[in-house]
């Protein structure tokens, strides 16, 4: 019965119901977890970095949106395009022919805060803005900065 | 002692956890997780004020076969753990 600090790893479905529940039935403004995968990096790394999420709303393009992208599949990406109703959205950290669609039914909330290293940076700070906006910058050099981060982290 | 008010106990993705009442934020990457029975006793006693180690053991041997001894000692742990986790009081 005693103890201590440990790790339950919860199945990716039944996570994504529960976000959903917590904002539909409970009114939770956000919901914080830790991300898993390696395709937001730089910024985020697995099992590392948080990322809090608020209920989802009508995402713009530069939001990172938690979506079902599949049968029990789903992506916290970055929003790149938005034609007709179908969203598109990309890992950072993924070559830049990978990308997924999603609409806005299958949104489970967008990330407004990340919390890396253990430092929250919130989505509308000028750090977060400027990452961006220096990622994307560097869209031609992705593959060459990634496979750095891959050596280093 | 007492369970402090402002908890409450969920069944969240097949756990039974605490969670602050009325947080906004739901923090799923940092709970506090109660085994099945640690989270029979918790339900029990919220119902009541105050509850001592002896009503715990109690509680424990109402429900499952264990020895009294061994039950007043687990409780004593949990009663414990609960007041370093700032639960109880």
């Amino acid at each position: 019965m005693k103890e201590a600090s440990r790790t339950i790893h919860i199945n990716n479905h039944l996570l994504m119901q529960e976000i959903t529940r917590m904002f539909n039935e409970q009114n939770k403004e956000s919901v914080t977890f830790i991300v898993r995968g390696y395709s937001m990096r730089p910024f985020l790394e697995d099992r590392r970095d948080k990322v809090v999420l608020a209920a989802p709303r009508v995402p713009v393009i530069g939001d990172v949106v938690l979506a079902r992208v599949g049968k029990e599949q789903y992506a916290l990406h970055r929003v790149i395009k938005i034609e007709n109703g179908i969203y598109t959205m990309q890992g950072d950290g993924n070559p830049t022919y990978m990308t997924e669609t999603f609409t806005e039914e299958c949104i489970i909330g967008i990330a407004k805060a990340f919390i890396r290293k253990g430092r929250t940076v919130n989505t509308n700070s000028a750090i977060w803005r400027s990452y961006s906006f220096t990622w994307r910058m560097l869209k031609p050099f992705r593959r060459i900065i990634l496979g750095v981060c891959r050596r280093i982290m | 002692m007492k369970i402090k008010e402002g908890f409450e106990l969920q069944n969240v993705c097949g756990e039974h956890i605490i969670v602050p009442a009325g947080e906004g934020n739901m923090d799923f990457s940092h709970i506090i997780s109660l085994n099945p029975t640690a989270a029979y006793l918790w339900e029990k006693l919220a119902e009541n004020d105050e509850f001592s180690i002896n009503d715990m053991a109690r509680l424990l041997l109402d429900e499952y076969e264990v020895e009294e001894e061994i039950a007043i000692e687990d409780c004593k742990l949990i009663a414990e753990r609960w007041k370093e986790m700032g639960l109880v009081e």
